[in-house]
């Protein structure tokens, strides 16, 4: 007896396109229904950001790295709130089919490591663009956001949108709760933001700091994105685009390595 | 047959202070429980505002309200803390109990409305008390702050925190769900708290501005508490007295009639 053409099993090539596009779909579907929370919400959040500084420095020539205040923290801010959204998604996805038990869904599919990594890495990063995009429309009227090298910028907006992308999947498979991600957005992801030299200029501040600053890789993909908008930049920018291309290849293979394992998803 | 001694029903009088207490335990041992996240995590958000804002502003503005900019914005940013955990207490609580269901749970024992009412309110009042003190404790050990009138200090942290904590209750009784929720946190509650003039002096915005900013209620919640410890308000502070009271106290009796008719609680 002969099952019928149609009911032959699938026959891959070397990559299951059609498997990959449908996880990239699932992942990218959240932000398309929840846009109000997601996007809309971060987006006035920043805006609101920006308010406050434009009022609390009216009247002052405050600047910082030789730009208006307000031109210098918008990259910064377009940047976060790309980077906060791939974090968010990926790690919430992970951990919320975990927790639901869903997760056999994605692990049961007949989806190598490197195409569920693909999916899961690729959905982040847009999530982290069409964020990114939202939030500099917002601040559009406010600051400069017109970018002078529109290659640099996309650059490292792809860039750290996977470095934190990548992030947000390795947090995702080692939460076992929602207080974990609770913990590191408050304690890991916000502080590492705001602490990278996003709203002031490091000339001026205490060595420590400045130290400091210079170790968080954020600061360089700021900078090189502020590069990309302004044309002014604290670094130089090739020593920041080799910098986070090796981070995020670093991190590529590690969350490869775990996939593969099923370190964390296959008890 | 009847058995002997069958356990009389318990007597209340006027208040059953008992369940009273019980509930307003529940509320408070429900947030303590997590206290990385509900006190050491809007600490942290306080230092790196408190951070962000003094290198960003805080070397080119001279005076602020008479004192250093530093000193301007603390109780400002304490007094956000405060508000913000008030209000996601009680918000948080009734709706997670409406969608587990076990909202049943403060329904079906004899509690009256006015007693709900109290329970509810003054755990969100307790934890946005606990926010303010520990907040400012930790910065008190940073920076120089001086109280120049405790009665300030006090009357605006708790009119204010119990305010939130009731408007928290009247939202948590209308959303359904996490996302009607989120959004007022993202619409109302973030945006109404950022344009408080916590981050700048009032005096700074031109003259519609600045009217329209003194009809923001979180305005006097933060230049009373404000005046408390630099001596300096930008507002009426009698004003800002009787807006907190009244609000109060409208606010106690529409939750006390709400939960009497069993608005979005008893089908």
């Amino acid at each position: 007896m002969s099952l019928g053409p149609d009911l032959a099993p699938r026959r891959f090539g070397r990559v299951n396109w059609i498997g990959v596009a449908a996880l990239y779909r699932r992942e990218t579907w959240r932000l398309q229904k929840d846009y109000v929370d997601s996007l809309l919400g971060p987006a006035l959040a920043n805006l609101l950001f920006m308010l406050i500084l434009t009022v609390a420095a009216a009247g002052t020539n405050v600047s910082a790295g030789g730009l208006p205040l307000v031109d210098f923290v918008a990259p910064g801010l377009i940047m976060f709130a790309g980077g906060e959204r791939a974090f968010s998604a990926a790690c919430v996805s992970l951990l919320f089919d975990k927790l639901e038990g869903m997760i056999a869904d994605v692990v049961m599919a007949p989806l190598t490591a490197g195409e569920r990594l693909a999916a899961y890495a690729g959905a982040a990063t847009t999530c982290a663009l069409v964020s990114s995009a939202v939030t500099a429309l917002a601040l559009s009227p406010f600051a400069h956001v017109l970018p002078r090298h529109p290659a640099v910028l996309l650059y490292f907006l792809l860039a750290g949108g996977l470095f934190l992308a990548l992030l947000g999947i390795l947090s995702g498979l080692w939460s076992r709760r929602w207080d974990h991600y609770a913990a590191l957005l408050a304690y890991f992801l916000i502080p590492f933001s705001y602490l990278s030299g996003m709203f002031y200029g490091i000339e001026g501040l205490p060595a420590l700091a400045r130290r400091l600053i210079a170790l968080n890789p954020l600061y360089y993909v700021i900078d090189g994105l502020r590069y990309g908008v302004t044309g002014v930049a604290e670094t130089g920018v090739w020593p920041g685009a080799l910098l986070i291309l090796g981070l995020d290849l670093v991190l590529l293979a590690v969350v490869y390595r775990l996939f593969r394992s099923g370190w964390r998803l296959k008890a | 047959m009847l058995p002997a001694a069958l356990p009389a029903p318990r007597r209340l009088g006027a208040v059953n202070w008992l369940g009273l207490w019980t509930l307003y335990l529940k509320e408070v041992r429900r947030f303590a429980k997590v206290f990385t996240q509900t006190l050491v995590s809007p600490l942290v958000t306080t230092l790196l505002f408190l951070a962000i804002f003094t290198l960003a502003l805080g070397r080119s503005l001279q005076k602020v309200g008479g004192v250093g900019y530093a000193e301007f914005l603390t109780p400002g940013l304490v007094m956000m803390s405060m508000v913000q955990n008030a209000f996601a207490n009680t918000s948080s609580s009734l709706v997670i109990s409406k969608i587990q269901g076990n909202i049943v749970d403060i329904l079906m024992p004899p509690l009256s409305p006015l007693e709900l009412t109290l329970g509810l309110a003054g755990g969100g009042l307790t934890r946005g008390i606990a926010v303010g003190i520990v907040s400012t404790l930790v910065v008190w050990a940073l920076l120089p702050l001086h109280v120049h009138d405790w009665f300030y200090v006090a009357f605006h942290a708790v009119a204010a925190s119990l305010l939130l904590s009731m408007i928290g209750m009247l939202a948590g009784l209308w959303a359904d769900k996490f996302d009607q929720m989120a959004a007022v946190t993202n619409f109302v509650i973030t945006p109404l708290s950022f344009l408080s003039g916590a981050f700048y002096s009032t005096e700074r915005l031109p003259g519609l501005w600045r009217a329209i900013a003194h009809l923001n209620p979180f305005f006097y919640m933060i230049d009373g508490f404000r005046y408390g410890f630099i001596g300096h308000a930008d507002g009426s502070l009698l004003a800002g007295v009787l807006v907190l009271a009244g609000a109060d106290l409208l606010l106690g009796l529409l939750l006390w009639r709400l939960l009497a008719s069993g608005y979005k609680l008893r089908a």
